[in-house]
């Protein structure tokens, strides 16, 4: 427990932005910050180079989804191990009692390496997205004008507001993805064992669906009771990266894209408060 | 947190994750709303993974691609090694690979053409090398393999059509093997009638209908479907692939065939 007493004090947000600056610049520094989003960035670019690879789709479809691809696996990893480092670091490095001993709150706390690794995410997404942007743009002026042997050919038009709905989707999935490390992490005793879980985490959010799927339709209460349990507790995290959201940005794709935020932006408060209330109890 | 009773503090750690579980899962039946239309909409536009289908089959590399969001890269490779057992004639192989690369990325339209073609076009000769070859069989077994095939390859393409919906070059992929493989003109008619309904469909689809009526004896009905897509077509000079002067051509032909009266034959710009 804190040396000073916070039952009185009240929850601040000006110290939650003080600790998030703080969380932000530190994890920024990090080398796992700049790896991730110079591999990221340097594997878009290089897509264009790999547009030889593709054999189903259209040249630029191959450089979005491999973009998008980039995006969300570098995305995963960053978001796991800034979030395990900001706050497992302090508590094995023992410097979250210097912090706690000033009139801080726990949930204070956990609030600021929430928004500073959030921020921290969310920088990596926007360069991401904007090297992807610019890779578009660049294959866009290679193509070759398409051939009218149809009344209508499709056009080969560029997902451009597409990319930007979906990078700022993935920014929001890793969000959540931070809450629920913060989770882990508020009990999690090694860093070690924190990430483990938290990929652990992801794959299981990446197929809630199967879950879902056998609740829904499996054979016996087992199978059924077991996949509604894990359908229900975890997100699905194949939402904030389909296609019907990328391809096109029209009233109905951005009313679905506002949906599955508002869903993600939901279940991250969930996790926020679950991940306050764990720490609140945790023995430092 | 204050709406969280502070008795709880006290209770074990087993009570407090069962409290936890609880919160999760009353956040997971209220934000079922939310879920389930965007869920709908996923599907119905990009079919979730397969993984039953994958299950076992890749290796743990192609897994964590497919969890990162490198799916169309996976498919990508996917498509390689059907190719390269496509190409060591593996029939087994062949299959197995493009029943892979559906269930991986069934959005390309080309891995669904190109992989029909394999099993419709293909495949039948490599079973019948396998069965002693085509010299050492009665025609009935041979026919009998070629036919089988080709109703493969149509269930393949058809199975195309939940991800895309009356796509015109799976229509004429269907059309083709119709007319190729099972000598079922009509069914082909019907399946380039189809395609050339839709907007994005080449010009050929509608005079190759026109055409597969004119052969099974139907000259009136090809007749005035010509006349109907005639005003339709932009200029030859226009668009060279609309061929609008060779579908003149032909209804003129077909008038002559049927000795239409000159007041009952077709006038461009006339309606």
């Amino acid at each position: 427990m804190s040396a000073v007493g916070t039952g009185s004090l009240r929850f601040s947000p000006h110290r939650v932005v003080v600790l998030a600056s703080h969380a932000f610049l530190d994890a920024v520094r990090q080398r796992v910050f700049q790896f991730t989003t110079l591999l990221a960035a340097v594997l878009v670019v290089g897509s264009l180079g790999l547009r030889e690879l593709d054999f189903g789709g259209a040249e630029l479809k191959f450089v979005a989804d491999f973009g998008h691809g980039a995006l969300v696996l570098f995305g995963s990893v960053l978001t796991i191990v800034t979030t395990v480092q900001l706050l497992g670091g302090e508590l094995e490095n023992r410097t979250v009692l210097p912090v706690l001993a000033r009139p801080v709150r726990r949930s204070e706390f956990i609030c600021g390496k929430f928004f500073g690794a959030w921020a921290v995410v969310l920088v990596f997404c926007a360069a991401v997205t904007a090297v992807l942007l610019g890779a578009l743009w660049l294959g866009a002026q290679a193509l070759p004008p398409p051939l009218a042997d149809a009344p209508q050919v499709p056009a080969a038009a560029v997902p451009y507001a597409g990319v930007l709905v979906g990078g700022a989707l993935q920014g929001v999935k890793f969000g959540l993805l931070v809450a629920m490390v913060l989770l882990v992490g508020s009990y999690a005793r090694s860093n070690l064992f924190a990430q483990a879980t938290g990929f652990l985490v992801l794959v299981i959010c990446h197929l809630q669906y199967l879950a879902r799927d056998a609740w829904q339709t499996g054979h016996g209460w087992l199978e059924r009771f077991g996949g509604g349990l894990i359908g229900l507790v975890f997100p699905n995290f194949q939402l904030f990266g389909g296609e019907y959201l990328t391809a096109g940005t029209d009233g109905a794709a951005l009313a679905l894209g506002g949906r599955v935020a508002l869903y993600g932006l939901a279940y991250t408060a969930v996790f926020l408060a679950l991940a306050v209330w764990s720490f609140r109890r945790r023995e430092i | 947190m204050r709406l969280i009773p502070t008795g709880i503090r006290s209770l074990p750690a087993l009570t407090r994750a069962g409290a936890m579980l609880g919160v999760l899962v009353a956040a997971g039946l209220a934000l079922r709303p939310l879920e389930a239309p965007a869920w709908a909409a996923q599907v119905r536009q990009q079919p979730a993974l397969e993984w039953r289908c994958l299950e076992g089959a890749m290796g743990q590399g192609f897994s964590l691609g497919l969890l990162g969001g490198f799916r169309a890269l996976a498919a990508d490779l996917l498509w390689l090694r059907a190719n390269a057992s496509w190409e060591r004639n593996d029939l087994s192989g062949t299959q197995a690979a493009l029943r892979l690369v559906g269930a991986v990325d069934p959005r390309p339209v080309a891995f669904w053409l190109n992989g029909a073609r394999m099993i419709g076009y293909d495949l039948p000769y490599w079973r019948i090398e396998a069965l002693g070859g085509e010299a050492a069989l009665p025609a009935t077994v041979v026919r009998h393999v070629h036919e089988e095939q080709a109703r493969a390859a149509i269930a393949h393409l058809e199975k195309a059509f939940a991800h895309h919906p009356d796509h015109p070059l799976l229509h004429i992929e269907i059309a083709n093997l119709l007319l190729q493989k099972l000598d079922d003109r009509s069914g082909a008619a019907e399946r380039y009638r189809l395609a050339s309904l839709q907007p994005t469909a080449p010009f050929y689809a509608a005079r190759v209908h026109a055409e597969l009526l004119r052969q099974l004896g139907r000259e009136r009905d090809a007749y005035d479907w010509l006349v109907a897509l005639h005003p339709t077509l932009p200029p030859e000079r226009a668009n060279p692939h609309a061929m609008a002067d060779t579908v003149l051509a032909r209804i003129r032909e077909l008038e002559e065939k049927l000795a239409l009266a000159p007041a009952d034959r077709y006038q461009p710009g006339r309606e």
